[in-house]
C-alpha cells in the first residue's frame, strides 16, 4: 500500500526548498559587487531584479511552510531533486535579462547546464557578455560542482539528519568526515585551495602571452571554476582555443584531473597518505580508461591522418578526449570538426570516455570510476566461481580509502545505476535522430549532456527544437543527481494521486 | 621534522598533480608511438 503525502510531508519539503533557494538568492550578491566595481550598472539591475524575486520566493516558501519537524530520507531526496529546477530558474533569470539568451528556455538550458557542470550552451554573442554575467555563468558551475545543497548546508541549513539526507541525495555515495557539515566545509576548502593556486597559474600564462592584468586573472578564475567543477564553460565563444597557449591547456588538463578525483581521497592524500593516490581502486581505473579510450581516440585520428605530429595529436585527441573524460567540455577545437575532421572510431571511443567519467564524490558526472572498477573487480569473482570448485567462497577485494571486500548488494546497485545511465544516453540519442539528426551525431550529444560533460558536435545550437532542449535539460539534471532522487521525486507524485 | 598539517597539504598536492601528469606524459607517448608508426 502506498502512503499518501500529508501536509507535514509538504511543509517539510517547501521549507528546506526555501532555504536553499535563499542560500541561492545570497550568491547572486558576489556579480553585483562585481558589477558595481566595473561600473556595469545594467547588468548590475539585471542582478539586483533576480536577487529580489529570489529571495521573496525563498523567503514566502520559508515562511508558508514553516515547521519545526524533522526531515525523513523521502524529503531529503526530493528537496533536492526540487532544489536543483529552482536553482535553474532563478540562475536563469539575470541571463534572460541580459538579453543575450533568445529566451527564456535557452536561458534556464545555460543555467541547468552550469549548474549540472555539463557546459553546452546556447548563448548568444558571448564574446560581448559583461563581466558581471560572464562571472554569474562561471559561479553557477562551481556552486553546481560543489553541490547546490552543499552551499546550504555550509551556511544556512543546520547539522544533522536533515543535512545527511540532502547530501546524499545530491548524488554523492561518500561522507568525508562523521559530520556532514564538516565534510562540506572540506570540499570548500579544496575548492578554495586550488582555485587560489590555478587563477594564479593560468593568470600568469595569460600575462605572458600578452593579455591585459585585470583580464588575465578574470579569465584564469573564470577557467579554473568550470575546470575543477569540470564544467566546460569558457569567457570566450572560442573556448580553451581562445587562448592558443599550450601551457594553459596543459593546466587546464592538470585542473580537470584534480577535479575528477574524489574528494575523499583529496582528504587523505592531503592528510599524509599519499601512497593512497596509487592504491585506489579509482585513480587506478582513471589512469587505465583515459590509456585505453586515448589508444583508440589515436588510432582512429592516425588513420584519418589529420593531425600528423604527436603535439597536435596531443592538443586536439589528448585534449578532447580528458576533457570528455572528466565531463570538463572545454574544446581546442569547433564543434563541426568532430564531424568533418574525427572518424567514427574516434569519435566513438570519445563517446565512451565521456560516459565513464570521473571519481564518485567529484564534481564529474557519469557512471563513475568507482562503479567502472566494481563491475570489473565483480568480472573477476564471477570468472573464479566459475574456475574454482563449486562449494568454493569466493571473495573479492578493492582498495578504495581502506580494504574492502565485494558485496553481491553493491554490486547489484552499481550496475543499476550504470543501466540508468546507459538508458538515459540512449534515451536522449533516440529522442535527437527523432528530431532529424543522425545517429552518432545524436548519442555524441545525448552522452554529452546525460553525463554533464558539454563537448559538442554542433547539435546543440538555438536553432535547435524546444523538445531537444527540454530533453537535454532533462539528462542534464538526472544525470547529474544519479536518479534516486528524481524516481523519489515520481514516487512522491505517484503516491499524491495513488495513496491511501 | 616535525610535519605539520600545511605541509602535509602542500605535499598531497604535489602528489596529485604528479599523478595528473603521469597521465599527460603517458598521453604523450601513446602520441609519439601512434604517430611514428605507419597505420
Amino acid at each position: 500500500m502506498i502512503l499518501r503525502p500529508n501536509v507535514d510531508d509538504v511543509k517539510i519539503i517547501g521549507y528546506y526548498l526555501g532555504r536553499v533557494i535563499l542560500g541561492l538568492g545570497l550568491t547572486m550578491i558576489i556579480p553585483v559587487i562585481l558589477g558595481l566595481c566595473l561600473g556595469e550598472a545594467n547588468p548590475v539591475l539585471d542582478f539586483i531584479i533576480s536577487l529580489e524575486i529570489t529571495l521573496i520566493f525563498g523567503l514566502l516558501l520559508t515562511k508558508i511552510c514553516a515547521t519545526d519537524k524533522d526531515m525523513g530520507w523521502m524529503h531529503g531526496m526530493i528537496v533536492v531533486s526540487l532544489s536543483w529546477l529552482a536553482a535553474t530558474l532563478a540562475g536563469a533569470l539575470p541571463l534572460v535579462l541580459s538579453g543575450h539568451w533568445n529566451s527564456y528556455l535557452d536561458a534556464c538550458f545555460d543555467a541547468m547546464s552550469g549548474f549540472a557542470t555539463t557546459g553546452l550552451t546556447l548563448v548568444q554573442n558571448l564574446d560581448h557578455l559583461s563581466y558581471t554575467h560572464n562571472l554569474w555563468r562561471h559561479l553557477i558551475m562551481f556552486i553546481g560542482g560543489q553541490g547546490i545543497v552543499i552551499v546550504a548546508l555550509s551556511f544556512l541549513v543546520k547539522g544533522g539528519s536533515g543535512a545527511l539526507k540532502m547530501y546524499f541525495g545530491e548524488g554523492r555515495d561518500e561522507k568525508i568526515m562523521p559530520n556532514v557539515i564538516n565534510t562540506s566545509r572540506f570540499i570548500w576548502l579544496v575548492s578554495i585551495v586550488f582555485l587560489v593556486l590555478g587563477t594564479l597559474a593560468l593568470g600568469v600564462v595569460s600575462l605572458l602571452n600578452g593579455m591585459k592584468p585585470f583580464n588575465s586573472f578574470f579569465h584564469g578564475a573564470c577557467i579554473f571554476m568550470a575546470a575543477f567543477d569540470t564544467g566546460g564553460f569558457a569567457p570566450q565563444s572560442q573556448n580553451i582555443l581562445y587562448y592558443h597557449s599550450l601551457p594553459y591547456e596543459i593546466i587546464t588538463v592538470i585542473i580537470m584531473i584534480l577535479g575528477a578525483i574524489n574528494f575523499k581521497l583529496h582528504y587523505h592524500v592531503w592528510m599524509g597518505n599519499r601512497k593512497e593516490i596509487i592504491r585506489n581502486i579509482e585513480t587506478i581505473t582513471l589512469f587505465v580508461t583515459v590509456f585505453i579510450t586515448f589508444f583508440v581516440v589515436a588510432l582512429g585520428l592516425a588513420q584519418t591522418g589529420v593531425y600528423p605530429q604527436a603535439l597536435m595529436l596531443f592538443r586536439k585527441g589528448f585534449y578532447q578526449l580528458i576533457s570528455g573524460h572528466t565531463g570538463t567540455g572545454y574544446q581546442t577545437l569547433y564543434p563541426s570538426q568532430f564531424i568533418n575532421d574525427w572518424n567514427h572510431l574516434a569519435l566513438v571511443a570519445l563517446i565512451c570516455a565521456m560516459g565513464l567519467g570521473g571519481a564518485v564524490c567529484s564534481t564529474t558526472g557519469a557512471i563513475k570510476m568507482l562503479r567502472v572498477g566494481i563491475i570489473f573487480k565483480a568480472l573477476i569473482q564471477d570468472i573464479k566461481r566459475i574456475m574454482m570448485p563449486e562449494k568454493a567462497v569466493v571473495l573479492q577485494k578493492m582498495h578504495h580509502i581502506k580494504e574492502v571486500f565485494l558485496a553481491d548488494k553493491q554490486v547489484r546497485v552499481v550496475f543499476l545505476i550504470t543501466l540508468s545511465y546507459l538508458l538515459l544516453y540512449g534515451a536522449g540519442a533516440m529522442v535527437g535522430m527523432w528530431y532529424g539528426f543522425p545517429f552518432l551525431n545524436s548519442l555524441f550529444e545525448s552522452t554529452s549532456a546525460a553525463a554533464n560533460v558539454g563537448l559538442s558536435c554542433g547539435v546543440t545550437s538555438v536553432s535547435m527544437p524546444a523538445g531537444l532542449k527540454l530533453t537535454y535539460i532533462a539528462q542534464m539534471w538526472a544525470g547529474r543527481l544519479e536518479f534516486m532522487s528524481i524516481f523519489t521525486l515520481l514516487g512522491f507524485f505517484v503516491a499524491a494521486v495513488k495513496g491511501k | 621534522m616535525k610535519i605539520t598539517p600545511l605541509m602535509n597539504i602542500i605535499a598531497g598536492i604535489a602528489v596529485e598533480v604528479v599523478y595528473a601528469a603521469t597521465i599527460i606524459l603517458s598521453a604523450l607517448i601513446t602520441c609519439l608511438i601512434v604517430t611514428s608508426i605507419k597505420i
